[in-house]
């Protein structure tokens, strides 16, 4: 294993308990109604391009996988999440080392967005969520 | 400056202009050269299109950020329909934040019937106004909506009561565009925009 591997997983060691911790709640929601499932959250993981099986999706919500989720997961992982808000996605973000340089209108925008985007069909919200992500990471999209 | 797209305002007399060139040499099957246009127009202006999307509800929607603007639409639709989402859609960039840099945010366009029926009064109320004003952006004429909605620096003119009067008279213009459909009816007629174009003239011109 090379340096950067080593200061990489020692980094994950010790956050992916919190970070599991929080992407639970996340999943669970702050309001009534049933959480979103493992296994649909894997689902849709998978829409977005990601592999993150049930199991996996378990055992990160346990802090038990080595391997780090990258910011391109975490952030796909919060969109597809009920109890995404912005003042969440701020403190997702800065449990696992990153900073949101949002002012206070963007954060509102954000809470807007989200709101609206929950209107939409399942259908739609995978579409737009697909390309939200790309606006959240700041790059440019591959399609 | 509106900052849904870029420059909401260039891209609105663009897209009028491209639209009232193709109806004066318009032929039957031109609805696609005409989409075709618009989308280039749109791109030219830093808009990424994409006609692709398997969407359900929607016939399209804009997101913006800081990253940029794109507009995404639904792939089953009619090169009509195509060019009226694209216009609605940038009538919403008309209507949009006035803030200095790109903010984030998104315009949905949902397919008749299909909207959600809890939707907040700001987002119906500009819903409306989006709709006049795509009108006139599909028309070609967009000086057929009040002139703030696409051009909110009005300049200097003839001197600061003139000016006072003007954009008094724009606003109440707004305003009751914002209000009524019959106004907007009424707004849209060549001989009343001819009307307005030449009070503002009169009023606008520098000294």
């Amino acid at each position: 294993m090379s340096d950067r591997d080593e200061v990489q997983v020692a980094r994950w060691t010790a956050i992916k308990g919190r970070v599991g911790a929080n992407l639970r709640e996340l999943r669970h929601g702050q309001h009534a109604g049933d959480p979103r499932s493992q296994a649909r959250l894997s689902g849709e993981l998978e829409e977005l391009g990601y592999h993150v099986t049930q199991s996996m999706v378990s055992r990160y919500e346990q802090g038990l996988l080595d391997a780090p989720l990258t910011l391109e997961r975490i952030v796909g992982w919060a969109l597809c999440c009920e109890g995404l808000s912005s003042k969440a996605f701020n403190e997702l973000l800065a449990l696992a080392g990153y900073y949101v340089p949002w002012s206070t209108a963007d954060l509102k925008a954000f809470d807007e967005l989200l709101r609206s985007y929950r209107r939409l069909s399942l259908a739609d919200q995978l579409v737009l969520r697909g390309r939200l992500l790309w606006h959240v990471l700041g790059l440019e999209g591959d399609g | 400056m509106a900052r849904l797209v870029p420059h909401a305002e260039a891209t609105a007399a663009n897209l009028a202009r491209i639209l009232r060139l193709h109806a004066l040499t318009s032929h039957r099957g031109e609805a696609h050269q005409r989409v075709v246009a618009a989308r280039r127009m749109l791109e030219e202006l830093g808009v990424r299109c994409d006609e692709s999307a398997a969407l359900h509800d929607l016939k399209g929607f804009l997101l913006s950020s800081p990253r940029g603007t794109e507009i995404i639409i639904c792939r089953d639709l009619s090169d009509d329909e195509r060019l009226e989402v694209y216009a609605h859609l940038v009538a919403h960039a008309l209507l949009g934040p006035d803030d200095p840099e790109l903010s984030l945010a998104a315009r949905f366009e949902y397919v008749a019937g299909r909207a959600p029926g809890e939707r907040p009064a700001h987002e119906l109320r500009e819903e409306v106004l989006a709709d006049a004003v795509a009108r006139a952006i599909l028309v070609g004429r967009l000086e057929a909506a009040p002139k703030l909605i696409y051009c909110r620096d009005l300049g200097p003119g003839r001197g600061p009561f003139s000016r006072a009067v003007l954009r008094g008279l724009h606003r109440g213009s707004l305003a009751l565009y914002r209000r009524s459909r019959s106004y907007q009816r009424l707004r849209s007629l060549p001989m009343v925009t001819a009307l307005t174009e030449r009070v503002h003239s009169f009023l606008g011109s520098a000294a």
